[in-house]
C-alpha cells in the first residue's frame, strides 16, 4: 500500500496527484465498465463515494447487477471484499464479531473473532431484511469506521465502505432503515433498468463461454490518496453558499423553503448533506480537470447525496412525490 | 490575474452597454406612450396638440431609463458571472475573483486555468438580440403621435375659443357698464343716502370686477353682485313700510281733511307727504285761539288714523313708533291746553307740550323723507340689480356679442329684441331695457296683484311642455299675457309688452 501523502503544496506535485487522480479513476471506470454494463453514472457515483470514503446504498429492483457491481469494484479495487446477506434472523455478533472462549497454554481466554465487517469492501445485501437490531450495529462501523465489543474497540482497515443494496419492491418482512442510519450513506443510488442496446451487450457478456475478467487496477492507499486530494481542491464562497442554500432549502421549517418543501417535507437534508455534496463536487472538479469546484458540480452531486436524506410528510408520501423531484426544483430555484 | 480583471471589465463594460441600450429602447416605448397618451388627451378633447407638451414625457422616460439601467446594471462580480455562465467556465472566474490574493498551489493553477479561458475574442459572443418588436413600437408610436399632432382645433374648439374671447370682451364692457352706473348713482344721492347705500363695499365690490373668459366664472361674479345689493335691498325693509304708508293714505284719503296727505302717501311721494304733515306743526299762541284749536284738531285727527292705520303692524316699525308718541304728545297737550282753559296750567307749560308735538312731527317728518331717500336709492340699487340680471343673460346668449340688425328697432316701452343689442352700446341698452315693458311689469306689489293662480288660466298654451326650456317659454308667455290682461296696467305698456315678445318670437317662426 502506498504512503499517503498529507498535504500537496507545489503546483508539480498537484499537477501530478490531480493527473494521477483523473487516470486511476478512467481507469477503474473503464474497466468496471466491461463488467457492469449501461451503468456509467452509478458506477462513477459509487467511485466518487468510494473516494471520498463514503457508503452507499443502491436501491433497485432484483437482478440489475447490485451486488455484481459491488463485487467488481472490489475486484478493480484490489480490496478486501466480503459479503452478508441480511436476513432477519441475522444478529450483530454475525456482523461485528464475537468473544469466544480458547484454551491456549492450559489457561482459558476470551478472543474476539472477528466478524465479517473487518474488511475493506462490505456488501450488505438486501440490508432492509435485517432488524433494526442488526442495521444498527453498522453505524459505528460507517461513522468511525471501529467496532467495539465487550469493551474493547477494534479498528477496521482502511479504506472501509459498505456498499448496500435494497430492494423498493418487496417490503413485506422487511425494516425500512432508520434516519440515522441512512444519514451515512453517502450517497442512494438507484440501479435502473438498462436501456435496450445496453441490454443486448448485458446478454452478450454474461452468457457466452468467456465471461470478463476484472482485473485489479488499484489499491486502497491510492484510493486513501485520491480522498485526501479531492479533499484540498478549494472552493469559492458564492459556490459554497450556493451548496448551503441547496441544503437549508430542504428544510420545511425556514422561512426561505418553497411552498412545495413546506407542503411535502417533513424533515430537511442534514449537515452530513453538504459534506458529501461538497466531498463530491471537488472529487468531480478533479475529474474535469478543475482546480475548483462549480456550480455544476454541487448539482450533479445534489440528488444522489440529498435524496434518502429528506423525509417526505404523510401528504408529500401520499401524493407520490419523489424526493428527487423536490432537490430538482429547489435546485432550479436556487440556481 | 489581470487577465481574468480585464476580461471581466470588457464583459462588464460589454453588458452594460447592452443594458443601456435596452433600456433605451424600453424607455424611449415608455416615453412615446406618455407622448401618445397626451396627444390623445388633448385630440379626444377636441384640441390641437400643444408641441411643448410632449417633450414633458421625455422627463419620465430618462427617468424610467435611469432607473432600468441601475436595476439592470451588471456589477463586476454579476459580470464575471454572467460569463461563466454564458461561456460555459463553471465558476472560473467568479471562483478566481474570490480567491484573488490567495496564491500557490490549487490557487495558482486556478488562475492559471482562468486565465487561459480569458480569450478576448470571445467578447463577440455576447450578443444582445436585436429590440425588433420594440423598435417596431416604437416606429408605431411615433408615427402616431406624429400623425396627431397634425391635427387641429376642432370646430366645437374653435367655437369655444371665440367664444371665450366675446366673453371676454362682453365681461369687460359690462363691467365698464356697473362701474358708470355705480358712479352715476353715487353723484346722484345725497351724502346721507350715500351713506345708507353703503356704497363703498359696492364700489369695493364693483372695482373687483374682473375680466373672464369662463362663463361660469362671470356669471357667478355678477350673480354674487346681484345676491349683495339684494341683500342690501331687503335691510332697509322698504316694502314693509310702503305697505304701511299705503294703508296710512287710504284711511287718510277717507276724511276731506286730511286727504291731500292722504294722495301724496299713496302717491309715493313721501318728500312731499312730509311738507304737507309739516303744515300742521304747531305755533306757540294761546290755546284758546280759534287758528291754534283747528290746527290741533287737524292733526290730532291725522294722527289718530295714522295711527289707527297701524295698528296691525309690527311694534319695530319705526313710523309707528313715532306715530304713537306723537299720539301721545298730542294726549297731553289736549289735556294741558284744557287745563290752562281752566286757569289750572301756565301758558309756559302748554308751549312745552306744543314744542315736544312739534318735535314728534318733524321726527315724523324726517323719517317719512328719509324713506323717500331709501326709495330713490333703492330704485337706483334695484337699478343695479337688474343690470346685473341682465349682465348674466348677455353672458348665457351664446358667446356670440348681438349684432346690430337693421330694421328690428325695439318699439316704444317694449325691450330690444334678444340678440339685436351692438357691441360698445352695453350701458345704452341696459339703460333704454330699465324703462322697457318687461322690467315694469315686474315691478308689483307683493300680495297685492293677481295671484299666482290665475296665471295658469291664461289662453296660451293649454298642454304641459316636455322639454324644460318650452317649460320656461310657457311659463314666461303666460305670465305676460296674464300682465297685460290687467286692468291696472295702462294700455301703452301692454302694447310694450306684445310688441317685445312679439319680436322677440320672430326669429322662432321663421326658424320653424
Amino acid at each position: 500500500m502506498k504512503t499517503i501523502t498529507a498535504v500537496l503544496e507545489s503546483e508539480k506535485q498537484i499537477e501530478q496527484a490531480v493527473s494521477t487522480f483523473k487516470d486511476t479513476f478512467n481507469v477503474l471506470r473503464s474497466e468496471i465498465s466491461r463488467f457492469i454494463v449501461g451503468q456509467e453514472d452509478i458506477i462513477e457515483n459509487v467511485l466518487t463515494a468510494v473516494i471520498a470514503g463514503g457508503h452507499v446504498l443502491l436501491e433497485g429492483v432484483p437482478g440489475l447487477g447490485k451486488t455484481a457491481l459491488v463485487n467488481t469494484v472490489a475486484q478493480a479495487l484490489n480490496l478486501d471484499f466480503k459479503r452478508i446477506q441480511f436476513t432477519p434472523d441475522l444478529l450483530p455478533a454475525d456482523l461485528l464479531g464475537t468473544n469466544i472462549l480458547l484454551e491456549r497454554n492450559g489457561s482459558k481466554e476470551f478472543v474476539f473473532q472477528r466478524g465479517p465487517v473487518f474488511t475493506n469492501v462490505l456488501l450488505a445485501d438486501e440490508i432492509n431484511r435485517a432488524t433494526p437490531k442488526t442495521q444498527s450495529a453498522l453505524l459505528e462501523t460507517m461513522q468511525e469506521k471501529t467496532v467495539t465489543v465487550a469493551n474493547t474497540t477494534h479498528r477496521l482497515d482502511l479504506p472501509y465502505f459498505v456498499l448496500a443494496t435494497q430492494n423498493p419492491l418487496e417490503m413485506d418482512g422487511t425494516y425500512p432503515l432508520p434516519e440515522a442510519q441512512l444519514d451515512r450513506f453517502f450517497f442512494k443510488l438507484q440501479v435502473k433498468m438498462p436501456d435496450h442496446e445496453h441490454f443486448a451487450d448485458i446478454l452478450e457478456r454474461t452468457t457466452g463461454l468467456h465471461t470478463p475478467e476484472i482485473k485489479p487496477v488499484t489499491d486502497g492507499g491510492t484510493v486513501l490518496e485520491m480522498g485526501m486530494t479531492a479533499r484540498q481542491v478549494p472552493v469559492a464562497e458564492p459556490v459554497r453558499d450556493f451548496m448551503i442554500k441547496l441544503v437549508l432549502g430542504t428544510h420545511p421549517e425556514r422561512e426561505t423553503a418553497s411552498a412545495e418543501v413546506k407542503q411535502f417535507v417533513r424533515y430537511g437534508a442534514s449537515p452530513r448533506a453538504a459534506q458529501t455534496i461538497l466531498l463530491g463536487a471537488r472529487i468531480r472538479a478533479l475529474l474535469d480537470g478543475r482546480f475548483h469546484v462549480s456550480r455544476e458540480d454541487v448539482v450533479a452531486i445534489a440528488v444522489p447525496a440529498m435524496r434518502h436524506r429528506l423525509i417526505l410528510s404523510f401528504e408529500g408520501q401520499t401524493e407520490g412525490i419523489s424526493t428527487d423531484e423536490i432537490i430538482t426544483d429547489i435546485i432550479k430555484a436556487a440556481r | 490575474m489581470e487577465t481574468i480583471n480585464s476580461f471581466v471589465a470588457k464583459v462588464q463594460r460589454r453588458l452594460n452597454r447592452f443594458v443601456a441600450v435596452g433600456a433605451f429602447f424600453t424607455a424611449a416605448l415608455w416615453g412615446l406612450s406618455g407622448m401618445l397618451i397626451t396627444a390623445l388627451a388633448f385630440v379626444t378633447r377636441g384640441h390641437r396638440v400643444v408641441l411643448w407638451w410632449l417633450p414633458v414625457s421625455v422627463i419620465p422616460a430618462a427617468l424610467i431609463w435611469l432607473c432600468l439601467y441601475l436595476k439592470r446594471h451588471y456589477s463586476y462580480k454579476r459580470a464575471a458571472s454572467y460569463a461563466d455562465h454564458h461561456f460555459g467556465f463553471k465558476d472560473a472566474l467568479c471562483s478566481q475573483l474570490h480567491f484573488s490574493g490567495k496564491t500557490g498551489g490549487f490557487y495558482t493553477l486556478g488562475r492559471k486555468q482562468a486565465e487561459s479561458l480569458c480569450n478576448i475574442k470571445l467578447l463577440n459572443l455576447i450578443k444582445e438580440p436585436f429590440p425588433r418588436t420594440k423598435l417596431i413600437l416604437i416606429m408605431l408610436l411615433l408615427s402616431a403621435v406624429a400623425a396627431l399632432t397634425v391635427l387641429d382645433d376642432s370646430k366645437t374648439v374653435r367655437q369655444a375659443a371665440e367664444n371665450q374671447k366675446q366673453l371676454l370682451r362682453k365681461t369687460a364692457i359690462i363691467n365698464e357698464a356697473l362701474k358708470k352706473e355705480l358712479k352715476d348713482i353715487v353723484t346722484r344721492l345725497t351724502e346721507p343716502q350715500q351713506q345708507q347705500l353703503e356704497n363703498e363695499l359696492l364700489l369695493q365690490a364693483i372695482n373687483q370686477l374682473e375680466k373672464h373668459d369662463r362663463l361660469k366664472a362671470a356669471l357667478k361674479q355678477y350673480g354674487n353682485l346681484e345676491n349683495r345689493i339684494s341683500r342690501l335691498m331687503q335691510s332697509s325693509n322698504l316694502a314693509e313700510q310702503e305697505r304701511m304708508l299705503r294703508r296710512i293714505a287710504r284711511e287718510l284719503m277717507r276724511d276731506p281733511l286730511t286727504r291731500q296727505l292722504g294722495r301724496k302717501l299713496n302717491s309715493g311721494n313721501y318728500q312731499a307727504a312730509a311738507a304737507e304733515l309739516m303744515k300742521n306743526r304747531l305755533e306757540k299762541s294761546s290755546p284758546d285761539s280759534k287758528i291754534a284749536q283747528n290746527k290741533f284738531a287737524r292733526l290730532q285727527r291725522t294722527t289718530e288714523k295714522m295711527h289707527n292705520a297701524t295698528e296691525s303692524d309690527s311694534p319695530q316699525c319705526s313710523i309707528k313708533n313715532t306715530l304713537e308718541k306723537l299720539k301721545k304728545s298730542l294726549q297731553q297737550a289736549a289735556e294741558k291746553r284744557s287745563q290752562c282753559s281752566n286757569g289750572k296750567c301756565s301758558q309756559k307749560s302748554y308751549n312745552d307740550n306744543i314744542d315736544k308735538m312739534n318735535s314728534d312731527l318733524q321726527k315724523l317728518a324726517g323719517q317719512l323723507g328719509k324713506l323717500q331717500a331709501i326709495k330713490n336709492y333703492s330704485k337706483q340699487l334695484e337699478k343695479m340689480r337688474r343690470l346685473c340680471s341682465m349682465a348674466q343673460a348677455k353672458c348665457r346668449q351664446g358667446g356670440k356679442l348681438p349684432t346690430s340688425r337693421p330694421g328690428n328697432e325695439a318699439g316704444k316701452g317694449a325691450g330690444q329684441k334678444a340678440g339685436s343689442a351692438a357691441e360698445g352700446n352695453f350701458d345704452n341698452q341696459l339703460a333704454s331695457s330699465m324703462n322697457n315693458g318687461f322690467l315694469t311689469g315686474l315691478k308689483g306689489i307683493i300680495n297685492e296683484g293677481r295671484s299666482t293662480s290665475s296665471i295658469e288660466e291664461a289662453a296660451c298654451g293649454g298642454g304641459a311642455a316636455k322639454r324644460h326650456s318650452r317649460v320656461i317659454k310657457h311659463k314666461f308667455k303666460r305670465q305676460f299675457e296674464s300682465f297685460i290682461k290687467r286692468d291696472d296696467i295702462p294700455p301703452q305698456l301692454k302694447s310694450g309688452v306684445k310688441e317685445y315678445f312679439t319680436t322677440l318670437h320672430q326669429p322662432e317662426r321663421s326658424g320653424e
